[in-house]
C-alpha cells in the first residue's frame, strides 16, 4: 500500500465517510484511517445484534454491543461507566474521562469504523436561522460566520446521503428554516400513542405558544432507499439497528471503498501529526493495535474524530506543544444538549416499544422571546415507556415486590406499562471557555496517550431552560388530566448549579470552533484550519453555538461543504 | 397417573407462577436447569412443596400457591426467580448478579407478549405496524 494520499481523513464517522466518499467519487486519492475496526458486513452487525441480547438489562448501554476487550485497550468507547467525576473513581477503576469539573460530562461515542451513527437515534431535525445569530439575536454566545442560507443547500444534500424521512409541509419554514427540496421519503409513521397524544392537546397553549406534535425528521427509511430496508420497528434505534433501516456512517464508507479511489486503515490511532517548515502537515503517524507505527502523506488532512479526540490529537502534536492553536481554543467551549425528562402516567394507553424509539416531537420553543435568559429547547415524545426513570423489568420487579403473580402480574403489567409515557426535553447550552478539554497530565490509555481530561460545569442560561421545559411538560400533562403524583420529573429542584441532575446526548459539540476570525476560532467557514493551510476539520466540534437539536444533519451538511471546499483547493 | 417428572412440576408451577398457560417446554428444561445451577437447593425445595399441593388437588387453587409459596419466606425467592427468567430470560444469582440467558432466550421473553410488544432487535411486523393499538 502507497502511503501517500491525496487527502487523508482521520476518522470514519458521519463526518470523515462523507468527506472520504465525496472526494473518492470526485477521483482523488483517498486514505481513511480509524481507530476502529471495521465491521462492515450484515455478519459483523448479527454478531453485535447477539451480543446486545444476551447482555443483562443493567449492561445495556449505548456502546456495549460494539465493545470488546482489545478495542476497550487500545480505542477505547466511552460509556455509562465514564460518567463521573475523578474524584469519585473507585480504587482499580479504569475511566477514560479525566473529569475534574464541578459537574460529569455525561456522553459516550463509539470508536469504530462508521463512529457514533452505530447507536445514534438517528434524529435530523436542522437548526433554524436564528441558531447562528445567537449572540447579534440575544447577545448571547457567539454569532456563526455562516448563515443558514449558506448552509441549506447542503442540508437538502445530506438529507438525501443520510435518507432522512420527514414531512415537508410540517417543517418547511419552521421558525424561518425554508426548504428548497421535499425530504426523499415520507415521514416515519407516528406512533400510535403520539396520534392520541396529539390529538388530546390539540389546540395546546403555553405563553401564546401553540403547542403542536409534528412528525419527527429522522435518518430511518420509511421505504426501502438507498439498498436498505424499510424500518420494521425493532424498537432499538439505540444502540443498534439489527436491518440498517437506520443510517450509520458504514453506508458511505462501503461507498468511498466501492469507487475504488478510497483505502480503509482499520485499528490505527493517530498519535501525531507532524508539520513541515512552511506549517503544514507533513506526515500523519499513527500505531496499529499490533503494535507497529506508521506513517501516511496527504496533501489535504482532514479531521473527523468527534469533539472531543480531535482537540486531544490537535493538542497532543508537535511533541505535545499542539498544532493548529494560534487562537489558544482548541478544546475549548465544549458543549453538550443537556436534557431531562417528565415521566406520567396517562389516563389512555399509547403502549410504548411497538416501533422506533420516537416518532413525534414539539419545536414550539426552538426560538422564544426570552431566548436571552432561557435557553431553547426541545421535546421528544418517548415511545419506550418511562425511558431512563422505569424499564419494563424494574416494573415487573416492583409487582413481584408486592408479591402479584399469575393472571394479575399480566393484567398489572399491562395497565402500568401501557400507560407510560414519557417527554424529554433537550436544551441548548451556551459556549463557556471554562469547559473543555485537554490532555491529562498522569492518565494515559493503553497507547500511553494521554487521556482526555474533561472540565464541565452548567449554568444558569441552562438552569432555566429545564425549569421552562419542565413547565411545558407539565402543563401538557396537566391538561390530560394526570394528577401531580402521577408525574415525575428530573430532579433540578435544587437552586445549586452542582446539585441539579442532567442527562447528555451523545453531541459534543464546540472544541474547535468555527469563526471569522484566527484570535478567537480555530477553523474558517470553510472548516479549514486558520493556522494550517492544508488541515480541515469536520464534525461538531466545529459548532461555535450548539442549539438545542441533534447535530448530525448539521455535522453532515457542513461536512459535504467542506468536501467542495477541499475539491476545488486539491484541483482549482 | 405417570409421576410427575421435575420438568412436569416445574412447567405446572411456571404456568401458574405466570399466567400463561402455553409454556414451551425446551425453554422451560433450559430455564430448570439454569435455576437449579444457581439455587440447587431452594428450587429442589419449591418443587418438592409444590408436588405435594398438586397432589392433593391439580391444579392447585391460586389462593394455595399464594398462601404456601408466595407468602412463603423460604420458597418465595427463588418464586419470583422463576417469574423473572419466564418474563426476562434473566434472573439475579446466588451472587447477586444478573444472570442473563441466549439471545433466542431474550427474544421469548413473556413480558414483551405481555405488553403487546417484542423485545428489541426482534419485531416480526412490517412498516408501519406501530400506528395501530395492539390487538
Amino acid at each position: 500500500m502507497s502511503n501517500e494520499f491525496d487527502v487523508v481523513i482521520v476518522g470514519t464517522g458521519v463526518a470523515g465517510a462523507l468527506v472520504a466518499w465525496k472526494l473518492a467519487e470526485a477521483k482523488f486519492n483517498v486514505g481513511m484511517i480509524d481507530a476502529g475496526e471495521k465491521h462492515l458486513e450484515t455478519i459483523d452487525r448479527d454478531e453485535f445484534v447477539k451480543k446486545f441480547s444476551e447482555a443483562p438489562q443493567s449492561g445495556k448501554s449505548p456502546s456495549q454491543p460494539f465493545v470488546d476487550d482489545l478495542n476497550a485497550k487500545f480505542a477505547h468507547s466511552p460509556d455509562v461507566a465514564d460518567f463521573k467525576l475523578f474524584k469519585d473513581k473507585k480504587p482499580g477503576e479504569d475511566l477514560y474521562f479525566v473529569q475534574t469539573g464541578d459537574a460529569p460530562f455525561l456522553s459516550q461515542y463509539q470508536r469504530i469504523v462508521g463512529g457514533t451513527t452505530w447507536s445514534w437515534r438517528g434524529n435530523c431535525p436542522r437548526y433554524i436561522p436564528s441558531d447562528f445569530k445567537l449572540r447579534t439575536l440575544y447577545g448571547r454566545g457567539v454569532d456563526w460566520p455562516i448563515a443558514y442560507r449558506d448552509l441549506e443547500s447542503y442540508y437538502c444534500d445530506a438529507e438525501d446521503a443520510l435518507g432522512v424521512a420527514g414531512n415537508h409541509d410540517e417543517w418547511n419554514n419552521l421558525f424561518q428554516a425554508y426548504r428548497s427540496r421535499r425530504f426523499p421519503m415520507k415521514e416515519i409513521a407516528q406512533a400510535y400513542g403520539d396520534l392520541q397524544l396529539k390529538e388530546a392537546i390539540s389546540g395546546l397553549s403555553l405563553d401564546g405558544v401553540e403547542i403542536e406534535i409534528l412528525a419527527l425528521p429522522q435518518a430511518r427509511n420509511s421505504r426501502d432507499y438507498d439498498g436498505r430496508r424499510a424500518c420494521h420497528g425493532n424498537s432499538n434505534c439505540i444502540p443498534l439497528c439489527p436491518i440498517q433501516a437506520k443510517y450509520d456512517a458504514t453506508v458511505h464508507v462501503k461507498k468511498a471503498l466501492a469507487t475504488k479511489n478510497a483505502t480503509l486503515i482499520e485499528k490505527a490511532v493517530v498519535t501525531d501529526l507532524k508539520t513541515d517548515p512552511a506549517g503544514n502537515i507533513s506526515e500523519v503517524v499513527y500505531k496499529t493495535w499490533d503494535g507497529q507505527t506508521q506513517t501516511v502523506k496527504g496533501k489535504i488532512v482532514v479531521l473527523a474524530t468527534n469533539g472531543i479526540e480531535t482537540p486531544k490529537l490537535l493538542l497532543m502534536s508537535n511533541g505535545r506543544n499542539g498544532i493548529a492553536n494560534f487562537s489558544k481554543k482548541v478544546g475549548l467551549h465544549l458543549m453538550d444538549h443537556l436534557g431531562g425528562e417528565g415521566n406520567a402516567n396517562l389516563p389512555f394507553p399509547v403502549f410504548p416499544f411497538r416501533g422506533p424509539q420516537s416518532t413525534s416531537c414539539i419545536e414550539a420553543f426552538r426560538d422564544h422571546r426570552d431566548r436571552d435568559k432561557t435557553c431553547a429547547f426541545r421535546l421528544t415524545i418517548g415511545n419506550d415507556g418511562w425511558g431512563r426513570k422505569e424499564h419494563p423489568f424494574d416494573t415487573l420487579r416492583k409487582l413481584l415486590e408486592l408479591n402479584v403473580f399469575g393472571k394479575e402480574l399480566q393484567e398489572d403489567l399491562l395497565r402500568t406499562v401501557s400507560h407510560q409515557l414519557r417527554i424529554a426535553y433537550s436544551t441548548e447550552q451556551l459556549p463557556d471557555a471554562k469547559n473543555l478539554v485537554k490532555l491529562s497530565e498522569t492518565e494515559k490509555d493503553g497507547f500511553d496517550i494521554p487521556k482526555p481530561e474533561i472540565q464541565f460545569s452548567i449554568d444558569e442560561y441552562s438552569a432555566n431552560g429545564f425549569a421552562y421545559a419542565q413547565k411545558v411538560i407539565r402543563h401538557i400533562y396537566t391538561s390530560l388530566g394526570v394528577a401531580e403524583s402521577d408525574m415525575e420529573f428530573t430532579d433540578v429542584k435544587s437552586p445549586d448549579l452542582k446539585k441539579k441532575k442532567f442527562s447528555g446526548s451523545g453531541h459534543i459539540m464546540g472544541t474547535c470552533r468555527m469563526g471569522r476570525s484566527k484570535n478567537d476560532s480555530v477553523v474558517d467557514a470553510q472548516c479549514r484550519s486558520h493556522d494550517i493551510e492544508n488541515l480541515y476539520i469536520v464534525g461538531s466540534s466545529v459548532f461555535p453555538t450548539g442549539s438545542c437539536v441533534n447535530p448530525t444533519i448539521t455535522i453532515a451538511a457542513l461536512a459535504l461543504r467542506a468536501a467542495a471546499s477541499i475539491q476545488k483547493q486539491l484541483a482549482p | 397417573m405417570a409421576q410427575p417428572t421435575e420438568l412436569d412440576l416445574f412447567v405446572a408451577l411456571s404456568r401458574i407462577l405466570t399466567g400463561e398457560e402455553e409454556l414451551d417446554s425446551t425453554l422451560a428444561n433450559q430455564y430448570l436447569q439454569r435455576l437449579k445451577a444457581q439455587y440447587p437447593t431452594q428450587m429442589q425445595g419449591i418443587l418438592d412443596a409444590f408436588a405435594e399441593i398438586a397432589s392433593n388437588t391439580f391444579p392447585p387453587a391460586i389462593l394455595e400457591i399464594k398462601q404456601r409459596v408466595l407468602d412463603n419466606r423460604d420458597l418465595q425467592p427463588v418464586a419470583k426467580q422463576i417469574i423473572n427468567i419466564w418474563y426476562t430470560a434473566e434472573f439475579i444469582g446466588a451472587d447477586g448478579k444478573p444472570k442473563q440467558g441466549s439471545q433466542a432466550q431474550y427474544y421469548s421473553g413473556l413480558l414483551w407478549k405481555v405488553i403487546k410488544a417484542h423485545a428489541p432487535t426482534h419485531s416480526t411486523e412490517d412498516y408501519g405496524y406501530w400506528q395501530t393499538p395492539p390487538k
